[in-house]
């Protein structure tokens, strides 16, 4: 069907009405150039890089000149025995990381919510996300030392009582619970700041509603509140499990020993060993590739489960 | 209209504002650069240096150091990985960035015309006539090599333990007052005790300190013997005394460590009847509570810092720092005065094992002249600028003018000589004296570190006299054969696929050694019921393939007696 004078008309209207806008608003626009250049340049035009994990590089050649390698990295990849190890780390420290780690800072905004008192309310919030600012490497040494059996807090509680101090840090049944606990501890505070951010955008006056017909402080916390932070919550989680293949390269890293492996080896750790310490980058680029993919995969398929459930969605 | 046309015009206004200056500078600079001397970006530890400034001045070059040192190995990964090699560097292995295309070759020719020392070097010793072979030339190399004086000087073969605690227990060092050698000038706390003692004598000390006071405080608080994560490091002695000859279980570039067994049949270190026993040994004093606890946990740094916070009995590899305390390691220049009063140290020569093996691996024990640290030569550097490369390694390498000044610096200002001038063993002066005293004076710097350039009579410039009388005696070439050990055979002119076995298998085979032998140590696991599992699966995953390359390595003795042998 042909489209009328009077579409054609009203189509011309809006396309000079928004380039009308965009002209008006060109400062604002000339603004977020700065942004979007960084973004291009540091985000993506690095992507052209990933194309070594197809070829044997060679840095005298450069990127594009060196020779393709009919996948043989990836080939190397799967078919290393680390490789099945390597996985089921990363995802089971992923997802206990999700399990424990992404209802925490709920809980804690929800906590510090229902403190009357500003003061309190500030004073614990600086004191729950100051750890944030901490880097891995400093933390691991205090961790390292706190959980020392000759020089450490829990060393000297096993002497007290009697008993000869483990060394935790090589005890593979206690070492992804202690990534867990101290990544939960040190993030908690950071990440519930988004999370208050949004409880102070929801109307006061359906909590008044809710107050007037009865209903307690958890009752308000369950029916306005936790509703309220639904969507917030929605993206954060489809966003959190994109990455569900980061198991904490830093954490791990500075932790980490060969009697813990077993457990705790994962995909970057992985990659560090053989692509950075043996200079293999064209294997550490497949490895990397892999895992973004799986990513990608996954932030697309949860997206999609959670649009066909309900009301939100990053698109 | 009106306001595009000033817009435009003020747009190029700017433009021009910005490129005629530019254009004129870079004119300038053009004109300017035909007088400048050669600029040559080199891997060295420090950005310049008072060497590097004679060098510049001798040769009318300008060597831009990069700040980067082979140990900080870090920083040496991520400069290859962010592609800023410079044109000149030491880190990393020869072939492997030449068949990367990272460098390039070195013709013969030039080396003959340019460094004549260096030539003559090589024909002195033939081993480097052969070592890092160009791959697609008869006549070019791939890389210089350098010569570890280490490698006949078996420095790191001490076992040392605190004399004063090994009396305080009751079990003193035999004849200790009547034979101990001072070792150091800086310190008289530090001394050589040439008594061959067997492991059970050692571990009967390390059970006293266990269960005594060694230090006498009053408190169980002291550590019988120390040790690290970086796994061969710790153990180097207790490796020779269960006849393993080089304290390594890992896979690298040019083999892994092997021996000869009594069939003549080559095995493989990490696989072998002999490394099952030293871990059976080690397990077994781990669970006695003989090493320390946390080692599994410890960086060597943090092993160096309980040494020398005085709180350990012995270390089956002595801190370098108690032979010469001015080597600028961790814990830098820390020596036992700082430890504790009256504290003194005793070296003594590898332990004896439970089957009569002694000895000990030196630094690149399969040959005294390797490329271990090579100088390698960036693909774009042309003819001409290879010409001054060559010339200035031949000064700093094998002059004896260039190689004093790149190691000690100017007389009366970076050094002085301990005894006699040109024999003795030049002290260095502090950072803090030179800024004192000589202000005006660039510092001393690492001018060229690697590759090891040290002829044998240099010795007497690197140690104190006290330690070259030590080494004249017990570990000169006649003395010392008797406490090295070399592997049966290596790949050392790379001729074999170890070199790619070793980039694609060796860090899973790594891996799974150092799992292993901290699993077992730490009692973890079984090693009567794993050690079948273990070879079999690091056999599996690469371990044959090593073996068939060692097979068809030259046989290092007969490259010590001057032949090629497979």
């Amino acid at each position: 069907m042909r489209a009328s004078t009077v579409d054609i008309q009203i189509r011309d209207n809006l396309r000079r009405e928004r380039w009308s806008r965009v002209r008006r608003m060109r400062l604002l626009y000339l603004s977020m150039l700065p942004a979007l250049l960084l973004l291009f340049v540091f985000n993506y035009v690095p992507i052209y890089g990933i194309v070594i994990a197809f070829k044997n590089f060679q840095a005298s050649r450069g990127i594009l000149g060196s020779p393709w390698n009919n996948f043989e990295n990836f080939e190397v990849l799967f078919g290393s025995f680390q490789f099945q190890r390597v996985m089921r780390n990363t995802v089971i420290i992923s997802v206990q990381r999700i399990v424990f780690g992404f209802p925490a800072p709920i809980l804690l905004a929800l906590i510090i919510n229902e403190f009357a008192n500003s003061w309190w309310k500030k004073g614990i919030q600086s004191i729950t996300y100051l750890p944030h600012f901490i880097s891995w490497v400093v933390m691991a040494g205090i961790l390292v030392e706190i959980l020392s059996p000759q020089r450490g807090i829990i060393g000297y509680l096993y002497t007290v009582l009697g008993q000869d101090a483990p060394l935790l840090l090589t005890n593979r049944s206690v070492f992804r619970p202690i990534l867990i606990a101290t990544d939960v501890w040190k993030e908690v505070g950071w990440g519930s700041v988004i999370y208050l951010a949004a409880i102070s955008s929801i109307d006061p006056t359906m909590y008044d509603v809710a107050r007037i017909d009865g209903a307690g402080r958890v009752r308000q916390a369950t029916a306005i509140t936790l509703p309220s932070l639904l969507p917030v919550i929605t993206i954060l989680f489809i966003l959190r499990l994109s990455g569900i293949l980061n198991a904490g390269f830093d954490q791990i890293f500075n932790l980490y020993n060969e009697l813990v492996y077993e457990v705790a080896d994962i995909i970057d750790t992985y990659m560090y060993r053989v692509g950075i310490l043996s200079q293999e980058f064209e294997f550490a680029t497949a490895a990397g590739l892999f895992k973004n993919v799986v990513g990608v995969a996954l932030i697309v398929l949860v997206n999609a489960v959670i649009r066909r459930f309900s009301d939100h969605g990053i698109w | 209209m009106h306001k595009r046309s000033i817009d435009v015009v003020a747009v190029m206004a700017l433009l021009a504002l910005w490129l005629v200056p530019s254009m004129a500078i870079a004119e300038g600079q053009a004109e300017a650069a035909a007088d400048q001397p050669m600029e040559i970006t080199w891997q060295l530890r420090e950005e310049t240096s008072y060497a590097a400034q004679v060098a510049e001045e001798i040769f009318n070059v300008r060597i831009l150091g990069n700040g980067i040192w082979n140990n900080d190995t870090e920083k040496v990964d991520l400069m290859f990985a962010a592609g800023e090699a410079p044109e000149v560097f030491s880190a990393g292995d020869d072939q492997f960035h030449y068949r990367d295309g990272l460098t390039r070759e070195i013709p013969l020719a030039m080396i003959q015309e340019h460094a004549p020392l260096h030539y003559q070097w090589m024909l002195d010793h033939p081993i480097a006539l052969n070592i890092s072979k160009s791959p697609d030339s008869d006549d070019a190399y791939v890389a210089l090599v350098g010569v570890t004086m280490s490698t006949n000087v078996p420095l790191i073969g001490f076992w040392s333990t605190r004399a004063d605690w090994a009396e305080n227990v009751g079990h003193p060092i035999p004849d200790y007052y009547e034979t101990r050698w001072k070792v150091s000038t800086e310190t008289d706390r530090t001394w050589f005790v040439p008594a061959n003692l067997t492991l059970d004598w050692m571990e009967e000390l390390m059970v006293l300190y266990r269960d005594g006071d060694p230090d006498g405080n009053g408190k169980i608080d002291t550590i019988p013997a120390s040790a690290s994560n970086v796994i061969p490091w710790s153990f180097t002695t207790l490796f020779g005394a269960f006849g393993l000859p080089m304290y390594s279980i890992t896979v690298g570039t040019g083999g892994v460590a092997n021996y000869q067994d009594e069939n003549g049949d080559l095995v493989l270190q990490p696989v072998s009847p002999r490394y099952k026993k030293l871990l059976a040994h080690l397990a077994d004093w781990y669970a006695k509570d003989l090493i320390d606890k946390e080692f599994p946990t410890m960086s060597r740094q943090d092993q160096w810092q309980k040494d020398m916070a005085g709180i350990v009995g012995v270390q089956f590899m002595s801190n370098s720092t108690y032979v010469n305390p001015t080597l600028e390691r961790p814990p830098n220049h820390a020596t036992l005065e700082e430890v504790a009063a009256g504290a003194s140290v005793a070296m003594m020569p590898p332990p004896i094992g439970p089957e009569g093996y002694q000895g000990v691996q030196v630094y690149q024990a399969h040959s005294p002249i390797s490329n271990w640290a090579s100088l390698k030569i960036r693909y774009d550097v042309s003819d001409e600028k290879l010409a001054k490369i060559l010339q200035i390694w031949d000064w700093r390498q094998h002059d004896p003018e260039g190689w004093m000044i790149s190691q000690f610096g100017k007389e009366g200002v970076h050094f002085t000589w301990s005894g006699e001038p040109g024999n003795s063993k030049p002290i260095r002066t502090t950072p803090e004296e030179l800024e004192q005293n000589h202000p005006n004076e660039a510092t001393l710097g690492r001018f060229f570190h690697y590759p090891y350039g040290y002829h044998m009579d240099m010795i007497r410039w690197i140690y104190s006299p006290q330690f070259v009388q030590i080494w004249d005696n017990w570990f000169a070439p006649g003395h010392s054969e008797y406490y090295h050990t070399r592997p049966y055979k290596w790949d050392l002119f790379t001729e074999t696929e170890m070199k790619a076995i070793a980039d694609r298998q060796g860090e899973g085979l790594n891996t799974l050694a150092n799992e292993f032998f901290m699993r077992v140590v730490t009692g973890q696991v079984d090693l009567d019921a794993e050690w079948d599992n273990y070879v079999a699966r690091w056999m599996a995953e690469g371990g044959e393939q090593v073996y068939k390359a060692m097979q068809n390595s030259i046989i290092i003795e007969a490259l010590h007696e001057g032949r090629i042998e497979y």
